[in-house]
């Protein structure tokens, strides 16, 4: 049996995971075991003292060290855990999903009740000019001035037959 | 002339337009007043129905004079004429013309319809914040004020259109919705907004009850020229001028002159002997009650006013003691009517102009009270919708997804246990990847 130990620092459910300085050990399997928990006795050598990750070459997975506990001189015994994300990390990055949340995702049609909020106020103008299809609209110009008591502006309204030429 | 009416209240009828029109064909249709005017010997503002002062210049209508008699010309020529579309021929009718679109974008007033503000909005919500529930959209529109603009009509644009009815000074104002695609080509809608208002500043010509005061005129003209009659001739010429000019006017531009003066209070001088006396009387606002306040002598002191004389003019007389100043005195009683229109009121009315159409869009934007960048690299972002996880990073929160892996039914009952409770997916995934079916913008928080 071929295991392989590593110090794992990353989360314990994320993946793949940053795995370096592996410790190769090999040894025979004694007993019966669990492959999801196997439980194994090392003879003058105690990984956990070390590490706290491994992958077991037969299993084809990758392991948490959950306990290790002396069971006599130099004989350590190691509960391992499978990583099934680890484990399957390509085929589940080749999965899609629906998600809820995540950290690199915007959706600006939710908003997010996860955050508290804060009224912020915003005034702002857009001048509206005149008919040319967009906002680059033609400027009203007020040709009126308010003293030209020449222009036509007053209208009188009479009463009897209309005028003659 | 006997007319079908129902009887409201008083004096009040209610006719039928049909005879309305008889009515009025009746009324109008005996003389020609125009050219008997000055035989009739009434007032020449009596056949002056209205007369106001629009804020905007009438330009590009047809030219015809107006005019009282062949001598005696009044007002402006170009002035608006018959434009009143009579449902059949032959017709006596007052000047009443058509409706018109307003060039806003002269200042003019011209017959085709060019006056059109089409504003096209975004076309699109990119911000969740543009939510109608929280924002306010509103259109400033001169001579009407702010007008709520409904958000969705905001956001695919619409279309401001003046019209007047320079016969009545009525402006109106419509908007019609954007049936276009945004952002393209405005295709005019429904109409989904209108409303119309009296932009025309009345100018008063006489008060409501001509008749009333010609003949209070004409006794103050009769009563002045026999009791006066040696004392110059300022008086005496005082009253031919009025008979020709007519009452009505010359009131009005008494009025005018007065202005200073409260419109609610009025002195009389009356000469006692060698004594002067001044009458006050003044109307408290509050009550509508005229009131006599006081008679002095003229050494009138303000500091004792009572309390209903607060409202007193302070106008002064220069020659207390002549006749000639009793009958200035009931000018001004006669012409308080006219005391509020001044010229200053209408030129605010074409400052108007100046102001801009304009959206005033006030937002109350939701800003994050917490570092959100830094909560979105623990708890994510909201999503709700469905990604291959090699395009996520970071922490991601599963709500569902169908496993085909080849493994043991426990292990597929813990991996769906774990990626639905959150998983750190260390990928080289982008930062931020949007909404794949809505592609708006990558705005940041």
């Amino acid at each position: 049996m071929n295991i392989t130990f590593y110090k794992n620092t990353d989360e314990v459910a994320s993946f793949p995971k940053n795995l370096s300085d592996g410790y190769w050990v090999t040894g025979t399997l004694r007993s019966e075991c669990d492959v999801l928990n196997p439980i194994i006795e090392f003879s003058g050598f105690n990984p956990a003292l070390e590490y706290n990750y491994a992958y077991i070459e037969e299993f084809r997975r990758y392991y948490f060290i959950t306990s290790s506990n002396a069971v006599r001189e130099n004989i350590t015994e190691i509960t391992f855990h499978v990583d099934v994300l680890q484990t399957y990390a390509n085929e589940l990055l080749n999965h899609k999903a629906f998600i809820n949340r995540a950290t690199n995702v915007k959706n600006p049609y939710i908003i997010d009740d996860y955050a508290p909020l804060k009224p912020d106020y915003e005034r702002s103008y857009i001048q509206i000019l005149g008919d040319s299809g967009d906002k680059t609209l033609r400027k009203p110009t007020v040709s009126a001035s308010a003293t030209d008591e020449t222009a036509m502006r007053v209208i009188i309204t009479a009463a009897g037959t209309p005028h003659k030429e | 002339m006997l007319i079908n009416s129902n009887a409201i209240s008083g004096n009040t009828y209610a006719i039928s337009l049909t005879t309305w029109e008889s009515l009025r064909q009746y009324l109008w249709s005996q003389k020609n007043v125009f050219e008997d005017w000055f035989d009739l010997n009434l007032t020449p503002s009596a056949l002056l129905v209205s007369a106001y002062i629009l804020p905007f210049r009438l330009t590009s209508i047809t030219s015809k004079g107006f005019s009282l008699t062949s001598n005696l010309y009044m007002g402006y020529k170009n002035l608006a004429d018959a434009e009143y579309q009579t449902p059949s021929g032959n017709k006596t009718h007052f000047n009443i013309s058509s409706c018109y679109w307003l060039n806003r974008s002269s200042g003019d007033l011209v017959e085709t319809e060019v006056a059109s503000y089409t504003y096209l909005g975004n076309g699109y919500i990119d911000e969740f914040n543009e939510l109608p529930t929280i924002s306010s959209y509103r259109l400033f529109a001169p001579f009407f004020g702010y007008i709520n603009i409904d958000f969705i009509e905001y956001i695919k644009g619409f279309q401001v259109k003046y019209f007047c009815d320079f016969s009545t000074g009525t402006l109106s104002i419509n908007i019609y919705s954007n049936l276009g695609i945004p952002k393209t080509k405005f295709i005019e809608g429904k109409l989904i907004y209108t409303e119309s208002r009296e932009v025309g500043i009345p100018l008063i010509i006489s008060g409501g009850d001509r008749g009333a005061m010609r003949d209070k005129q004409m006794g103050i003209v009769n009563t002045v020229g026999s009791t006066i009659s040696g004392v110059g001739q300022a008086v005496a010429m005082l009253a031919p001028s009025l008979t020709a000019k007519g009452v009505g006017l010359g009131l009005s531009v008494l009025g005018m002159g007065v202005s200073a003066t409260s419109s609610a209070t009025s002195s009389k001088v009356s000469n006692t002997g060698s004594q002067t006396y001044v009458k006050h009387t003044t109307r408290n606002p509050s009550t509508g009650r005229q009131i006599t306040a006081k008679t002095t002598s003229i050494d009138y002191s303000p500091s004792e006013r009572s309390e209903e004389r607060q409202y007193e003019g302070t106008r002064t007389f220069t020659n207390i003691g002549s006749s000639i100043n009793s009958a200035v005195n009931s000018l001004h009683d006669l012409s308080q009517i006219s005391a509020n229109v001044q010229a200053t009121n209408v030129f605010q009315v074409f400052d108007i102009w100046n102001s801009p159409m304009e959206m005033f869009i006030e937002k109350v934007t939701p800003t994050f009270a917490v570092d959100y960048q830094s909560l979105a690299e623990y708890s994510g972002r909201p999503a709700r919708d469905v990604y291959k996880l090699e395009d996520l990073r970071g922490y991601v929160n599963v709500g569902m997804i169908h496993l085909n892996i080849d493994c043991t039914h426990s292990e597929i009952v813990e991996i769906s246990e774990l990626l639905e409770s959150g998983v750190i997916i260390n990928s080289n995934a982008p930062d931020i990847i949007v909404n794949p079916y809505e592609v708006t913008s990558t705005t940041s928080e």
